[in-house]
């Protein structure tokens, strides 16, 4: 048996763990390959055309696992462990996923407002065919994979920030950021003009004594979305690192990012860092891009 | 401490109701400027280019009002959750300051203990006093909703052309003056008695099309061009679930959400924020009701409706009800909206003569 | 001799459509509205009076129906008999032509609709939103910036082989996609055939997004003219497009047949004299209540014969003589 998983949108939320945890329950896992232009148009084609781009994309890789798998893992995700929600466009994912494929889809409510992860886990190995003590073993062998990837970032953050060139944090959701089809390459093209990139995500919270929120009211609502809430806190946290400047990346058509975009572009400002806000989407040029990152750089000299 | 001077954004005919409490708790207020090209032109250019439209027309309400005088404006929150309207209020705030107003933001979730605590607090108000004014709004709020209703039968069956469009609009001023409570009866009967004098062919037999999606754009007739009399005056009946009561019915019978959950589960078995699931429900209902047409109102890029839109088309190609979804924002042109409709107009007619 | 006249006025061209009682088009025309949509109609009203006094001087106008993005405007001032939306229009055309048709795309200078067809008539359609992506003039304002005169435009694009890919959806990064193109060396064929393509995909996503589109398809407007397109919607559909007789007055003519089925008894055709007439069109923000709406007044001769676009009706429901 052969589940299929889209490499794009929710899967970008927690890489490794889906392949590690149904592989160990004895499944062969089918990533849909890179994104490429090819993947692109036909999501592209599908959506609703005002949706945004990153839902596009994931329909995209959804339609090349079609017929070449015999489940579809599109979970549904709701809130996470902190009890945040996640993007209401994640909520309606696997609905519309049925509407476009033959392929079943293979699904399951991942509310932890509700039920811990470890329940929903249990409920979702029971559709396989798999024992709760199975699946036990699966999610603690999948935690451990994540564990060491997340020390690993740690790691990164930290060496990255001791060099002394130019520190480039980028703000944007994991799915914009890790697919560098859908970016870009904007981590390359500012690695060539002398520039470190530093995922915002990457940026540890908790150990770093966070001076600066502490000081300062907060002056952005409280989020009910869990990326805005991290967004939030770490650049609190990153702003005690020295870095020379920020760039956000949103897809074209995010809803979310148009109430985050004005809390994030604020923070950065007070704080006097320089601040370049990226649009994205299937009509991006290269070359405009190019020529925006070029110009962004020489301000920061 | 400054008087308080309060502004509120302006949703359609309901404005006329919203004012009426802060009217009767003797709030001074300065009523919003009626959303026309120009207000929304101003809103626009100061929010956030990529915020839906609802946030960027109430801003251009309020900001007649702020010019005025007002320093504090009402803003209500959704407790749909997900959707962006929840920021509202922070985002209007953010912009309002960095264009050099200071205001105070009453951002309350519309939940009858929220808006009771902000009223209180900004009213000093005594409780009898609250629940008094609040029993004045809910006389108004139904009575507006009412003769919205009868407007939508009377129109397509009217004899002389736009005469129910003129004692709508009559009603209404006659209402907005209002601030006697004892006088409310009285003006009550007045109306629905020359609604009932409207002359029309009573047994006429007539398309009959639905409005369903985004409950601010279906309820506002300013912000979608007038749809309701566009359609009435071409002969076709519209009808309308979404209103204010819909929304506060839910909010206080939960199992109102469970039927419409069950209802839906074939298509979608989440929510996905705002009133998107009721978009189906109501779609799937009028299906069944062997409607006409269906017309399907949303803010462009609104999250919610976007979302459920791809199966609101899959129910559409299932059954072949006509549909027509419009996404309204600052950029749609009057012009553009009326081919679409009077298009539409054709297809829905074709669909009802096939049946005939 | 009896016959109706078809007028659309659209925002690039206006065209006119006669045709006689057993549906032959006697005359057609074909202008540029060029910004003014009261002049062109004067004129085309003007050549198709010298057409009748030198070909058939028995002709006599029985109806005047008006669609297009002007279509008030032309029915005021023609005193038409029917005023109707463009879709309907080119529905009632295409069907004429092709009647078992299905599927219809249309793209003019500004607007592009796909229509939907069962048994001769319209079930679904849709139209461009709000910009001009996707419309005629996208590949207008790229073939002057190329250099091109938009008529060789199709025949250019099809000695491509290899379609570049550009960016489509605005007009003004288009431009920059272009501009980068040609620098890494892509011939001129290559970008007109990409544009081609680009459109053909845009109108796809877009406008036609969720349509059930089965063949027969035709294709007509001003854009089918261009044989670039016809290859790019044939590739991209996988289907034979059929362009009808016509083409690029089909609005008009649909109009004209729909006057026709309509029969009026009396036409309130106010007669070629129209064209000598001066006839003035001006605009004013009515006060009378929050609306503002922008009212607009039409004159001949000093004498206001209509005026329109109000929402209440306090103008448009005068008589006006």
């Amino acid at each position: 048996m052969t589940i299929g998983i889209p490499r794009a949108l929710i899967y970008w939320k927690r890489p490794q763990f889906w392949e590690s945890f149904f592989e160990d329950l004895g499944f062969r896992v089918l990533l849909s390959p890179e994104t490429n232009k090819e993947l692109v148009e036909a999501g592209v084609r599908v959506s609703d055309p005002e949706n945004c781009f990153s839902t596009k994309v994931f329909f995209g890789h959804l339609l090349w696992l079609d017929g070449k798998v015999d489940w579809v893992f599109v979970p549904r995700l709701k809130t996470n462990a902190e009890k945040l929600e996640y993007c209401p466009k994640f909520f309606a994912l696997p609905d519309l996923s049925k509407i476009l494929v033959r392929t079943p889809i293979l699904t399951e409510t991942f509310n932890e407002k509700k039920e811990p992860l470890e329940g929903t886990l249990a409920k979702l190995g029971r559709k396989i065919g798999r024992e709760k003590r199975e699946v036990k073993r699966a999610r603690e062998k999948a935690f451990l994979k994540e564990k060491d990837e997340e020390r690993e970032k740690r790691e990164n953050f930290f060496r990255k920030i001791e060099e002394k060139t130019t520190k480039i944090t980028l703000v944007s959701h994991p799915y914009n950021f890790y697919d560098d089809y859908v970016n870009l390459r904007v981590k390359e093209k500012l690695e060539k003009l002398g520039a470190q990139t530093i995922f915002i995500e990457e940026t540890p919270v908790n150990e770093t004594i966070n001076q600066r929120s502490k000081v300062q009211d907060k002056d952005y609502p409280k989020f009910h979305w869990e990326f805005g809430k991290e967004w939030m806190e770490k650049i609190d946290a990153i702003l005690d690192y020295n870095i020379t400047g920020a760039i956000e990346i949103s897809s074209f058509q995010c809803g979310c990012d148009a109430v985050l975009k004005e809390f994030v572009e604020k923070k950065f400002k007070q704080n006097s860092i320089p601040f370049l806000y990226l649009l994205i989407d299937e009509q991006t040029g290269e070359a405009g891009l190019q020529t925006r990152l070029e110009a962004f750089i020489d301000t920061l000299r | 401490m400054k008087k308080t001077i309060i502004t509120f954004a302006r949703w359609g005919n309901y404005t006329i109701a919203f004012k009426t409490i802060f009217d009767q708790l003797g709030l001074e207020v300065i009523p919003p400027e009626p959303t026309n090209p120009t207000t929304i032109a101003e809103g626009a250019k100061i929010s956030p280019e990529m915020y839906c439209f609802p946030l960027k027309t109430t801003l251009g309400n309020v900001l007649p009002g702020l010019r005025k005088g007002a320093n504090t404006v009402f803003m209500v929150q959704n407790i749909g959750g997900s959707c962006r309207q929840r920021y509202y209020g922070a985002i209007q705030k953010k912009v309002l300051e960095e264009n050099g107003h200071q205001v105070n933001f009453l951002d309350f979730r519309a939940t009858p203990r929220d808006i009771y605590r902000t009223i209180k607090k900004i009213s000093g108000a005594s409780s009898w006093q609250i629940i008094r004014a609040a029993r004045f709004f809910f006389k108004k709020l139904r009575l507006i909703e009412k003769i919205e209703k009868k407007a939508q039968f009377y129109r397509p069956r009217e004899i002389k052309k736009g005469t129910t469009d003129q004692v709508l609009t009559e009603s209404l001023t006659e209402l907005e003056k209002l601030n006697k409570e004892k006088d409310f009866p009285r003006l009550r009967k007045e109306i629905l008695k020359s609604f009932s004098e409207i002359e029309t062919e009573k047994d006429k037999k007539i398309p009959r099309v639905a409005l369903v999606g985004e409950i601010y754009t279906v309820c506002d007739p300013s912000i979608n061009f007038d749809l309701e009399s566009k359609l009435g005056k071409e002969g076709i009946e519209v009808h309308r679930e979404m209103d204010i009561t819909y929304h506060l019915k839910k909010l206080v019978f939960p199992w109102k959400d469970w039927t419409i959950q069950r209802k839906i589960n074939p298509y979608l078995r989440s929510t996905v924020g705002g009133h998107g699931r009721d978009a189906i429900y109501e779609m799937l209902h009028y299906v069944k009701e062997d409607f006409d047409g269906i017309i399907h109102l949303l803010p462009f890029g609104c999250m919610p409706e976007v979302t459920v839109r791809p199966i609101l088309e899959k129910i559409h190609l299932e059954s072949g009800i006509p549909f027509l979804s419009l996404s309204l924002d600052e950029q749609v042109a009057e012009a553009g909206i009326n081919t679409r409709l009077e298009a539409f107009i054709d297809v829905v007619r074709n669909h009802y003569n096939s049946k005939q | 001799m009896k016959t109706y006249l078809g007028i659309d006025v659209g925002s690039i061209s206006t065209n006119l459509v006669l045709i006689d009682e057993k549906n032959q088009i006697l005359s057609s025309l074909y202008l540029r509205t060029e910004g003014d949509p009261i002049e062109v109609i004067q004129k085309g009203l003007k050549e198709l009076k010298n057409y009748i006094s030198k070909y058939n001087p028995a002709i006599e106008v029985s109806g005047v129906g008006t669609t297009g993005s002007a279509r008030q405007l032309a029915g005021v001032i023609t005193g038409a008999d029917l005023v109707k939306n463009e879709i309907t229009a080119h529905a009632k055309g295409a069907s004429f032509f092709v009647p078992e048709v299905r599927t219809v795309i249309e793209i003019g200078g500004q607007d592009s609709k796909i229509i939907i067809l069962e048994n001769g008539v319209a079930v679904d359609f849709a139209m461009n939103l709000i910009c001009a992506a996707g419309t005629g003039s996208f590949l207008d304002a790229q073939a002057s910036r190329l250099k091109l005169p938009i008529e060789r435009f199709g025949e250019i694009a099809l000695r491509s082989d290899n379609p570049t890919n550009i960016g489509s959806r605005c007009t003004v990064f288009a431009e920059s996609d272009m501009i980068h193109k040609q620098q890494i060396g892509y011939s001129t064929e290559d970008i007109v055939a990409g544009l081609c393509q680009g459109l053909a995909r845009n109108f796809l996503n877009n406008v036609a997004k969720g349509k059930n589109i089965k063949p027969p398809i035709v294709f007509q407007g001003g854009v089918s003219e261009n044989l670039g397109m016809r290859r790019a919607f044939k590739e991209a559909l996988g289907e034979k497009i059929i362009v009808p007789p016509y083409n690029t007055v089909i609005g008009a003519f649909g109009v004209a047949l729909l006057v026709k089925e309509n029969h009026p008894q009396k036409t309130k055709f106010l007669g070629f004299e129209i064209s000598d007439k001066n006839i003035k069109c001006t605009s004013f923000q009515c006060k009378s209540c929050p609306n503002n709406c922008e009212v607009i007044e039409a004159r001949i001769d000093g004498e206001v014969v209509a005026r329109w676009n109000d929402r209440c009706g306090k103008y448009s429901n005068l008589k006006y003589d």
